[in-house]
């Protein structure tokens, strides 16, 4: 069955629509299938979370909802009538045509369609996102592609201290908007100005701002890559490659150390703010410590099954703060094979020589069948999706819902990065083995 | 043509003129040409359904099955959400150990757009059945081979006597129909080929006529969408007049499927959704039906009933059973009717559904401000007249629209209800406009028969008292829509044969 996925963790590049949605006043507009918006909102919003439709999310999508007409006429007239109508309609300042497989395979010349309404000052602009071209990481980066050929404009002088923060993506991640608000803040301890495209904030306006960033902040092990390589091609603005999403003091230090070279920042003034925030982070870990080591509440090994954001970033807190034995991690996205090598490299490098075996792929059955040859005699920490609660139960382990799709929780603001993310999981994870006999 | 010659499902718009746009008043419905509305057609649409999804809701609800999505990876994308939506049906059937169904994508990519998936989802069946032995497969066409040529039923015709597994297949690519009701019939062709048609062991023979003394025993059409209570309380209505259900197919297994070739009769619970199977048990096995009404609110429980037991003779104790229940749930509502007493509500849902339901408000002295169904097709015609008559002649808006809320949040803003009554996906837009809203229907309450017109009073009743989250709501967060957008008709980007779209 080789390419068949069995519990899917992600959807299809047209997904990247929900990153669209993401970016306030910023309107998605599906040329596909009257169904594929449905199923991918359903899908990364909400089956995730429950992240609700926003502003323009959901059923109220501009689609032009093609059928067998414009599959074998071709849909561009359709289109063309559906952008025109939605410039008449709906409230925004962004239009992006986004394509599915239909349109793709029947060759709709969209680029035109779009050109025509730019020409005439609409800002429209369009990504070919057939969900046979790959999965939603790859349709997010191809959209990041389009708006900067087709939307940001040169700014002229850089804005000193601004940084574009580029990192988990929105939907994809039920906790995407506490993330971005968590890591904006600690790039605001250190006297940055963050510049957060997506979630509550100035939606278009903060993407307008883009070229005119002191750098790119790419918090990511691969995704967004090509995205700030080519922001720096077009604008000249270097940016910064951190490759783990900081989970506790251990790396979010790094973290902070990092971004203050980048930025010119003088030492004392990131390691005045570290200090402030361990102080207070360290407070709460104290308090813990008496229920992880007094009553030994320990879980036996961990495994995430995640994405390679949270996969890597999840596995270094757990291992080097607070102090568990990595057993086997899943990253479930389609990494490219170039980029494995530098994920590798992140998973060899944790504290007290410990290391992790690393699969990659997006088959859940692998997963399954993966965890259920090995053998595990304690109790296992199972930190993945909700699909993996079924094994988590058979294995009679611990199972915290971190990764798309999360059924079995609501995600508003909560998030797990940073310090205060740190202090978050380690409550979930707490929760989840003391209520397990409760 | 039907269901067992068909060699796929044709679409609504076609099979039953079926119509998925149009704007007008409860008085005219029915009274324009139906060939004229079934080319209705919008010049501004927001995205909607498919009918991959019905098809999808209806099938996973078979115990132990096996999904197969033949097409991209995103078309399988609602699966680990319907999962846990059928998974809490079973908690609510009193099954909380049912399996989940087991999920798979063939994930077409670029590659196989080029040389076609027939060879991997032909492995793929193979394999799943052989390393998973599910009760059966399941597996669903998409746009993307469908437009490359890949021959399913080439495919399942080719594997079906390698695996002694019954295999469901179903043509539900989303661009071959506007109306996603269509899906409802895909499933129903599926589950037919599947348990019946193509089964093992061949269709079961007619059964003879009934003897003398032996009860009756009528098939009840279930809903994907029907919670256990409502089973429940349509099988002790039935019993209490004498009458055995057979109640299928969502939820059935190969068994009870089967078993409903067996049937005296064959009722449905909504004409609508059930027409294409009821005419195949009809004509494969003469099983005669009852296709009218929903048995929501005491007039049309009260006719759904009668129409049953005159099949039987039954009338009598179907009367008696009716004065009885009538009486005690009329008595019931009694302490929600001050609060009822009134109330303008605006309706939301699949057509069936959102008319029979607006009988029931009018039975608890409420009145109907606005409509919005998601197809109009014959059905449901005639119970617009009788909702205007039932209110003195007071007519009111109706919308035929898959979903397409700037039509909806229009409306609302011009008929201002005082309670919004919508299917998921409805409530939150008419939620952030600050007014009251209750579900239509949730698979955990009662809806039909006599519990349920007293439950739903008394779920309006409940919203009504506290509806401070939706203004609070309604104050906080911005519309998506040009104020401009407001000050036209609701249905201006309706094109029909005779105008196109004024806004257009």
């Amino acid at each position: 069955m080789a390419g068949v996925i069995e519990q899917i963790r992600n959807v299809c590049a047209l997904g990247a629509l929900q990153s669209v949605v993401a970016i306030e006043r910023a309107i998605p507009i599906i040329h596909a299938g009257p169904g594929c918006g449905q199923k991918l909102w359903s899908g990364l919003s909400n089956g995730n979370g429950f992240q609700g439709a926003g502003y323009v999310g959901g059923h109220s999508v501009p689609c032009t909802n093609a059928t067998e007409q414009e599959v074998v006429f071709g849909g561009e007239e359709k289109l063309r009538e559906t952008v025109a109508n939605t410039l008449k309609v709906m409230d925004g300042d962004l239009f992006v045509i986004l394509t599915g497989c239909t349109s793709d395979i029947v060759g709709d010349d969209v680029g035109e369609v779009a050109r025509s309404f730019r020409s005439s000052g609409a800002p429209v602009v369009y990504v070919e996102t057939g969900g046979f071209k790959g999965d939603n990481y790859f349709g997010h980066e191809l959209l990041w592609d389009a708006l900067i050929d087709q939307f940001l404009e040169p700014a002229g002088k850089a804005e000193p201290g601004l940084v574009n923060l580029f990192s988990v993506l929105p939907y994809q991640d039920p906790y995407w908007t506490g993330t971005l608000h968590t890591i904006a803040g600690l790039l605001r301890s250190i006297g940055l100005i963050p510049n957060v495209i997506y979630g509550p904030g100035e939606g278009v306006a903060s993407l307008r701002k883009v070229p005119k960033a002191q750098f790119n902040l790419l918090l990511s092990p691969w995704v967004g890559l090509k995205t700030v390589q080519r922001l720096e091609e077009k604008f000249g603005t270097p940016y910064l490659h951190y490759p783990t999403l900081p989970i506790g003091a251990t790396e979010t230090g790094k973290f902070l150390r990092a971004v203050g070279v980048q930025a010119g920042i003088p030492s004392e003034t990131v390691e005045e703010a570290i200090r402030r925030e361990e102080a207070r982070y360290y407070y709460y870990v104290e308090r813990s410590a008496d229920l992880l080591f007094e009553t030994r509440f320990l879980p036996g090994h961990f495994v995430t099954v995640a994405d390679s954001f949270y996969a890597l970033g999840l596995t270094k807190f757990l291992i080097n703060d607070l102090g568990l034995i990595p057993e086997v991690q899943f990253v479930t996205e389609a990494v490219p094979e170039q980029y494995r090598p530098l994920i590798d490299a992140e998973f060899a490098r944790f504290d007290e020589g410990l290391v992790s075996p690393v699969h990659y792929g997006a088959d859940g059955g692998t997963v399954r069948d993966e965890l259920a040859r090995r053998t595990f005699r304690e109790r296992p920490l199972i930190l993945g999706s909700s699909w993996d609660r079924v094994t988590a139960r058979k294995l009679n382990g611990y199972p915290l819902s971190v990764a798309m799709p999360v059924s079995d929780r609501l995600v508003l603001s909560r998030t797990y990065a940073g310090y205060e993310g740190a202090l978050r999981l380690t409550e979930d994870i707490y929760s989840v083995i003391l209520s397990s006999f409760q | 043509m039907g269901l067992k010659h068909d060699k796929v499902v044709p679409g609504r718009e076609d099979r039953v003129a079926a119509c998925m746009a149009h704007g007008g008043c409860a008085s005219g419905m029915g009274k324009q040409d139906k060939i004229c509305l079934k080319n209705n057609e919008r010049t501004f649409s927001q995205a909607g359904l498919c009918q991959l999804l019905p098809t999808l809701g209806m099938l996973l609800t078979l115990p132990d099955t096996a999904v197969i999505v033949h097409g991209a990876i995103g078309c399988g994308s609602t699966g680990f959400g319907m999962n846990t939506a059928i998974r809490l049906h079973h908690v609510l059937r009193g099954n909380p150990n049912a399996k989940d169904s087991l999920w798979f994508t063939t994930n077409l990519d670029e590659s196989d757009v080029v040389h076609g998936g027939e060879q991997r989802l032909e492995e793929t069946i193979l394999t799943v059945a052989e390393k998973y032995r599910p009760q059966s497969i399941i597996v669903l066409q998409t746009c993307t081979p469908s437009i490359i040529g890949d021959d399913l039923v080439g495919v399942i015709e080719k594997v079906r006597p390698l695996i002694d597994i019954p295999l469901l297949y179903s043509h539900c690519e989303g661009f071959k129909t506007k109306v996603w009701a269509t899906g409802y019939d895909v499933a129903f062709y599926a589950i037919v080929h599947g348990f019946i048609e193509k089964d093992k062991e061949g269709p079961p023979p007619k059964k003879g006529p009934r003897q003398p003394g032996e009860r009756p025993v009528v098939n009840v059409i279930n809903l994907a969408s029907m919670g256990k209570p409502d089973e429940i309380e349509i099988e002790r209505l039935l019993n209490e007049i004498g009458i055995d259900v057979v109640i299928g197919p969502n939820f059935a297994n190969r068994e009870t499927v089967r078993r409903m070739t067996q049937a005296d009769l064959t009722v449905s619970v909504c004409p609508t959704h059930d027409d294409y199977l009821v005419d195949y048990l009809h004509t494969e096995y003469g099983i005669p039906f009852v296709l009218k009404d929903m048995p929501i609110g005491l007039a049309n429980t009260r006719n759904w009933l009668l129409d049953i037991a005159r099949h039987f003779g039954l009338e009598k104790k179907a009367e008696e059973l009716i004065e009885r229940e009538e009486s005690k749930a009329r008595q019931a509502v009694q302490r929600f009717l001050p609060a009822l007493k009134g109330i303008k509500v605006f309706i939301s849902a699949g057509e069936f559904r959102a008319v029979v339901t607006g009988g029931l408000f009018q039975e608890l002295g409420m009145e109907i401000v606005g409509l919005r169904s998601y197809h109009h097709d014959e059905f449901g015609t005639e119970f617009y007249e009788q909702l205007v008559r039932a209110q003195q002649g007071k007519d009111f808006p109706v919308d035929i629209a898959n979903f397409q809320p700037f039509e909806l949040i229009n409306l609302l803003q011009k008929v201002k209800p005082d309670l919004f009554c919508g299917h998921v996906y409805d409530n939150g837009w008419a939620a952030k406009l600050g007014y009251p809203t209750i579900t239509i229907f949730r698979i955990f309450d009662h809806y039909v028969g006599y519990r349920g017109f007293y439950e739903v009073a008394k779920k309006a009743a409940r919203n009504l008292r506290n509806p401070s989250f939706q203004k609070r709501l309604g104050e906080n967060v911005g519309s998506a829509y040009r104020p401009e957008w407001y000050q036209q008709s609701p249905f201006a980007y309706i094109k029909t044969d005779a105008s196109p779209a004024a806004a257009a």
